[in-house]
């Protein structure tokens, strides 16, 4: 198998262990000077959102080191947005590398790398447990992924080489968005690295649309929430100034739903049905003085509305 | 009068066989409990199957159950720090689903506003008085119980076919009421998270089917082929059955005769082969026949139930709040034999005086036929039958 186009698999992680370099020597090791400058590359694409397809012919090696390196960078810099273009790129980039892969050495991927038991079946066709299928599934779009419109038989998804390839992207796009652990100070070779990196993200996020901040909660609707949390049963006028004041600062409905989760007479239908009609008709909290005469208020903080609370306090 | 005396009657009752009641892996479950005024009370953990004894006894509750989950530290207040390890795959099926005939008969509607009545289905609101206070009130007999065994069943078979769930990984049980609690404890199913219990009820009441994707168009059509599993394997036997001549009953005759002379239908199901030259309405139908056999085949489940980790079931063989009947866990040969107005009966002997305040039909309890009673009838009961009727807000204790 060409290890240049599977950076991420145990082969690789076993190639790596026998050649025996460490952090400093991923830092200063002259040999791996070129890995350093790949994996440099290798984040420049992934920060502006294209595929670094090249691969080092002559040593195959230095793709997997820069795809460490990258790695132990994108971890140093723990930030969600470069986590997510980096796992981005490297799904994308399977996909494209493992075109044309033969068959068996992908089964041998997923059984070795992923500890996904794969079989497979006549006509190019490959056999998927289910619970591993809706585990990578889950992030994918479209009608063809779920699995109601699938062949499924006697618990095992049947899915087309290519889909199979979409399938282990995401495996590998998982992989890469679960946060390992988080290095302390690098070697400084790397810490430079890290610091480019870090400069090219900060002017890449400027340039994108900037999203309104979410700033502290209203101590009456933190107090509500810690209630609820706490599995007490709300009146209702309670519960309902808890969600619109929660929609209208920008919750998801879904968050919303599950924040009434604990309560103990919780339905599903019921809280889906009554935060839809509340966020659908865009009612707004009750004012102060109403909360103040259901007992709700717990703090003189000079507003009018528990939605002005975040707002004056950062003028 | 109260409920005293039905629940010195459940108290009785769990005086004597509480010893029945089991849970398994009692000390990662979370319970619930609500007792004779309503009051709910969550997040308990319970030690020992003898504790969960004793506080059936002394406590008495109108409803006991447990979580399907089980949980690190089931006793915590908020689910977050309870710890969830793993859940029971749960499939709730009620007769409240299916559309079945006898609730035209049994269930009925009044208006709490103005009083006026009527038969199910109920109106939003009061076509009297225009208000929305709407009481229904359900009942249940061999009928609509019988068609939510054949729905437990029709289950079963779909998790064996398509999921591959073994008959010794799946518990049934009787709720007490109207109809059953499917739960599957096989290993992989037990640790799915809520996006995949919510895939596994989609499958299975059909939700999100998608004809798109069943018949394919753009240089030639492709249908699913007989080989295949899941709902896709379904349509395709489907039309083989069409093309064989011997569709089910619910197939429309013009459909299948319209079907049946499509070119190379047969080879495309039984090779895989593409159809060329099938025009725009053979397509149609083609999708639509997928809609239909959703509607007609699909499991009628509640998806709320099975995509939440964190739902409960009722604890063996305690009482049902709502019918006095026990809650019977069954295997699904058991199920088989399994009559729950015979055999889930839990209250025995004493009699108790009821007032009825809303009709109630002829009934049969434990063998014993009861009814019909109309509203003011006073009688004198035995306390099964007396439960049943004040517990389905059918008449009072007198």
């Amino acid at each position: 198998m060409d290890i240049s186009r599977y950076p991420f698999s145990k082969e690789a992680a076993e190639l790596i262990e026998e050649e025996g370099y460490n952090l400093e020597d991923l830092a200063y090791h002259p040999d791996l000077l070129r890995a350093r400058e790949r994996a440099l590359r290798r984040l420049f694409s992934s920060i502006e959102g294209k595929i670094d397809l090249s691969i080092d012919e002559i040593r195959p090696m230095n793709d997997v080191y820069s795809f460490l390196i990258s790695r132990i960078i994108v971890e140093r810099l723990g930030d969600k947005f470069l986590r997510n273009r980096f796992a981005e790129h490297e799904a994308k980039r399977f996909l494209k590398l493992s075109e044309g892969e033969y068959l068996p050495n992908l089964v041998k991927l997923a059984e070795e790398s992923f500890e996904i038991k794969i079989r497979i079946l006549e006509g190019e066709l490959v056999a998927i447990p289910y619970d591993k299928y809706l585990e990578l599934a889950k992030g994918l779009g479209g009608e063809k992924w779920r699995l109601v419109n699938r062949d499924l038989r006697e618990g095992e998804v049947i899915v087309s080489e290519k889909e199979f390839r979409r399938l282990l992207a995401e495996a590998i796009r998982m992989r890469v968005l679960k946060p390992s652990k988080i290095e302390e100070e690098l070697p400084k070779p790397l810490e430079d690295l890290a610091l480019v990196v870090r400069r090219l993200l900060e002017a890449k996020k400027e340039s994108l649309p900037k999203r309104r901040r979410i700033g502290k909660l209203a101590p009456c609707m933190e107090e509500l929430l810690k209630k609820v949390s706490e599995g007490e049963n709300l009146p209702h006028a309670a519960r309902f100034a808890l969600a619109a004041y929660l929609l209208k600062i920008g919750w998801e409905k879904s968050k919303v739903i599950d924040v009434f989760r604990s309560i103990p007479d919780f339905k599903e239908k019921v809280a889906a049905y009554q935060v839809e009609q509340i966020a659908k008709k865009g009612y707004l909290p009750p004012s102060c003085s109403k909360l103040r005469s259901m007992g709700i208020c717990v703090e003189d903080c000079g507003i009018n509305n528990p939605l002005s609370y975040g707002r004056r306090r950062k003028r | 009068m109260s409920l005293e005396p039905i629940r010195e009657a459940f108290r009785r009752y769990y005086r004597s066989y509480s010893s029945l009641a089991f849970v398994p892996e009692i000390e990662r479950r979370e319970f619930m409990f609500i007792d004779f005024q309503g009051t709910v009370k969550r997040h308990k953990a319970i030690r020992s199957i003898e504790e969960l004894r004793f506080k059936l006894e002394s406590e008495t509750p109108l409803h006991a159950y447990y979580s399907v989950a089980l949980y690190e530290d089931p006793g915590a207040k908020d689910m977050s720090s309870k710890g969830l390890k793993s859940a029971e795959l749960l499939f709730d099926i009620d007769a409240d689903l299916l559309e079945v005939s006898c609730r035209k008969e049994h269930d009925h509607w009044k208006c709490e506003s103005c009083g006026y009545k009527g038969n199910w289905p109920a109106p939003e609101e009061c076509p009297s008085c225009g208000s929305r206070r709407i009481k229904i009130f359900k009942w249940i007999c061999p009928v609509c119980l019988g068609a939510t065994k054949r729905e437990a069943f029709r289950l079963m078979d779909l998790l064996s076919s398509d999921l591959g769930i073994k008959q010794e990984h799946i518990l049934v049980a009787y709720t007490g009421n109207r109809g059953y609690h499917i739960r599957v404890r096989e290993k992989r199913a037990m640790s799915l998270d809520k996006i995949g219990r919510r895939e596994i009820a989609d499958l299975f009441s059909g939700f999100g089917m998608n004809a798109l994707t069943f018949v394919e168009s753009g240089g030639g059509v492709s249908l699913p082929r007989v080989g295949e599993g899941g709902w896709r394997g379904r349509f395709s036997r489907l039309l083989l059955s069409i093309v064989e001549g011997n569709p089910p009953s619910w197939v429309n005759e013009r459909t299948a005769n319209y079907l049946k002379s499509i070119p190379g239908l047969r080879e495309a199901l039984l090779d895989g082969k593409k159809l060329f030259g099938i025009g725009s309405k053979a397509i149609r139908m083609l999708r639509n026949l997928v809609l239909e056999m959703r509607r007609e085949m699909s499991i009628k489940i509640d998806a709320e139930v099975t995509s939440d980790p964190h739902r409960f079931t009722r604890i063996p063989n305690s009482l049902h709040g709502k019918s006095g009947l026990r809650a019977v866990t069954l295997t699904p040969p058991e199920l088989e034999f399994f009559n729950p107005l015979a055999m889930a009966i839990g209250l025995k002997g004493g009699e108790l005086k009821v007032k009825i305040v809303e009709p109630v039909p002829e009934f049969e309890l434990g063998g014993t036929k009861f009814g019909p009673y109309d509203e003011d009838f006073e009688i004198r009961l035995p306390t099964k039958a007396a439960t049943f009727i004040v517990l389905k807000g059918r008449g009072v204790l007198i």
